[in-house]
């Protein structure tokens, strides 16, 4: 027995042999896998509406544009991570479905996606910061705890907002990590694409990503009738333009001002507020009070870069096979053997 | 119908498969001078020994090289006939879903509308295997949330936004009209149902009336009303005290169990006052509700990496052996 163990081409094939009863038996490991959980939330109000993206040179409203890079970044994301759907009109997000697995539920998703329409909005309103605050109490609900939060608008507010009435994201916000300007993101695939688009940040961004939707030029909004049959556009006296809620900040400044039946002056103000732009300043304000990252919705693999940020990665634990490992070394052994099994090698 | 489909973890290992050609140039046993010719087989016999010897190690590779390469049976889904119903769940989604059934906020004892919707669809879904489901919620609108599907996390996952709050008012008809849309292309199998689940009603003007008649009708579909009636609410069998009032604005849900009344398929209607008989409601549904319908069975992907070392463990531990035997001096 002794001797045979001497023998070192025996030794190879015992190798091979122990090497090979190593990965029949080798239980599964647990390994660390990269994912990501989001929460999507969509505006759907009118201003979604608006047709300032363009594909095969066909217009192509900021919805549907919406629809069709979610879909895209849903492609993309790795297995085991998590997407929920949402959408949100006036102040109130309704969540359409909590964060699932991507991959197994992929035609589900893909299908809801394509479903999202302007006419789901319950109410004509947008009221985008207090959507955001809203939304952001709901992710402690257990089934979004680990989830971040996507909120995609064009930051139109209708009607205007008074900004001394609106919610200030406090709780969201530690004291003892100042807020900084923004700062640049990864730009480690910028080189690569043919149309590089920088994104902005916060870098405080706990909560995920205000991604901004939207052309920067003044665009008609469309208007629809009850039976939804486009029917024009938005005029200029269709709509508020000028915040009527709560008190103005200096009364003296408005013309017209009666204390008692004109707080607000007692001409009716003219703006541009039915027509509609990406308010970028806004969104990326109201981002870093909510610690919110911001992007500008450029290209689907800008997209895709954010949400696969470090910043947002999270790990799950995985069931992993490595039964190659111990099985490469009893190949290596049974080849070793043979090839020392060669007729030149022996005579 | 059931076809096999192999598939790999890691293919790239099977670029290993041409090391298959060893054991025919590298020998099992070593060359050696043998002093006496009689102890030698004839060329006969080892060749037979010989090719055997061979054709286990060339084996024993292909079993190591499939065990890397992750072999496994991918997974499938058999079509079978089973019985059930595509159901598809017509949530509310107003505020009034997020009090109690005592039409309060929801304390330590006692849960929402929306919760206890939510844990007894999700029981309800969990017992009825071959369906296929679908969620549409609506408030003033529809909303659109899943279609046709038999995954049981989706479907969980659709019920658990329940718990988010609530939005603006009811509207039946629009729910109820998606919903039927979402028939018009589906191929008639099984049963088809529709589960209205509400905490209040409200008035079909004659339009939303006569489509809903018309689309109940033509998809064949029959409807199951879980009314959640909060304490005190005006119910569906209610009869008003004073003549004045019954009209559909002050007894929305009696008129409209009025309507449904009058449809072309069948309809039932649970008024439930508390989690227990909201229970009972769903298993009535589901013991109607039964048609033949096909169904996909899924059969989880199968890993054979163990089987294939397994099958090399054998081969080896023989040739092991033979080596160990071997004739040495």
């Amino acid at each position: 027995m002794i001797r045979k163990l001497k023998q070192w081409r025996f030794l190879l094939i015992l190798f091979s042999l122990i090497a090979t009863s190593v990965a029949c038996f080798l239980p599964k490991f647990t390994m660390q896998s990269d994912v990501y959980h989001w929460l999507v939330m969509v505006d759907i109000t009118r201003s979604m509406n608006a047709t300032d993206y363009k594909e095969n040179n066909r217009p192509v409203s900021r919805l549907e544009k919406v629809k069709a890079e979610l879909v895209e970044v849903l492609n993309k994301m790795p297995c085991g991570s998590t997407l929920g759907l949402g959408v949100f009109a006036e102040r109130a997000p309704a969540i359409l479905f909590m964060p699932m697995e991507v991959c197994d539920n992929y035609p589900l998703i893909e299908t809801t996606v394509n479903q999202l329409d302007w006419r789901m909005a319950w109410v004509a309103d947008s009221n985008i910061a207090r959507a955001l605050n809203n939304t952001l109490s709901l992710m402690d609900l257990p089934d979004l705890k680990n989830a971040k939060l996507l909120f995609i608008t064009d930051g139109h507010e209708a009607p205007p907002v008074n900004p001394d009435y609106e919610p200030d994201f406090n709780e969201y916000r530690t004291n003892d990590e100042p807020i900084p300007g923004a700062v640049r993101l990864a730009n480690q695939q910028s080189a690569a694409m043919n149309n590089p688009v920088e994104f902005t940040v916060n870098k405080d961004r706990r909560y995920g990503l205000l991604v901004g939707v939207g052309g920067l030029t003044p665009t008609r909004i469309p208007k629809f009738n009850e039976d939804g049959h486009h029917e024009g556009f938005y005029t200029v006296d269709d709509v508020p333009h000028a915040a009527r809620f709560g008190l103005p900040k200096d009364p003296s400044k408005i013309p017209g001002y009666v204390p008692r039946n004109a707080e607000w002056g007692s001409e009716a103000p003219k703006g541009t507020e039915h027509l509609t732009f990406l308010k970028e300043e806004y969104l990326k304000s109201l981002s870093q009070k909510a610690s919110m990252g911001y992007l500008s919705l450029n290209t689907a693999k800008n997209l895709f870069t954010a949400i696969t940020h470090d910043d947002f990665l999270q790990r799950t634990p995985v069931l992993t096979w490595l039964g190659y490992i111990p099985g490469t070394v009893a190949l290596f052994f049974l080849c070793l053997f043979y090839v020392s099994g060669l007729r030149v090698f022996m005579t | 119908m059931m076809e096999f489909r192999f598939d790999f973890l890691n293919a790239g290992f099977l670029w290993l498969l041409p090391l298959l050609a060893l054991p025919l140039v590298g020998s099992l046993l070593d060359f050696k001078t043998y002093p006496w010719m009689r102890m030698v087989a004839t060329e006969k016999q080892f060749d037979l020994v010989n090719f055997v010897f061979v054709v286990l190690g060339m084996l024993a590779i292909t079993g190591l090289i499939l065990g890397m390469a992750g072999l496994y049976l991918s997974e499938q889904s058999i079509e079978r006939l089973g019985k059930g119903a595509h159901t598809f769940f017509v949530l509310d989604r107003s505020g009034s879903m997020n009090q109690t059934f005592a039409g309060k906020t929801p304390d330590g004892d006692n849960e929402s509308k929306a919760m206890a919707a939510q844990r007894l669809l999700d029981e309800f879904v969990s017992q009825r295997t071959e369906d296929h489901f679908g969620v549409i919620g609506f408030s003033t609108q529809p909303l659109f949330v899943l279609p046709l599907n038999n995954h049981r996390d989706a479907i969980s996952a659709a019920f658990a936004a329940l718990n988010s709050p609530g939005l603006a008012f009811t509207n039946v008809a629009k729910g109820l009209g998606m919903a039927l849309e979402q028939f018009r292309d589906q191929a008639y199998s099984g049963a088809r149902v529709i589960v209205l689940v509400s905490d209040g009603a409200a008035t079909l003007d004659h339009r939303a009336q006569k489509a809903l008649r018309a689309w109940f009708k033509e998809y064949r579909v029959s409807l199951y009303w879980l009314f959640l009636r909060t304490e005190n609410s005006p119910g569906i069998y209610d009869e008003p005290e004073d003549p004045g009032d019954d009209n559909p604005r002050v007894m929305p849900e009696r008129y409209l169990h009025d309507f449904f009344n009058t449809l072309a398929v069948p309809y039932k209607a649970y008024e439930v006052e508390d989690p227990e008989a909201l229970r009972k409601a769903i298993d009535d549904v589901s013991k109607l509700e039964n048609r033949p319908v096909i169904y996909q069975e899924k059969i989880q992907k199968k890993m054979l990496d163990r089987w294939c070392f397994g099958f090399s463990l054998v081969l080896l531990s023989f040739l092991t052996f033979i080596k160990w035997a071997e004739v040495e001096w």
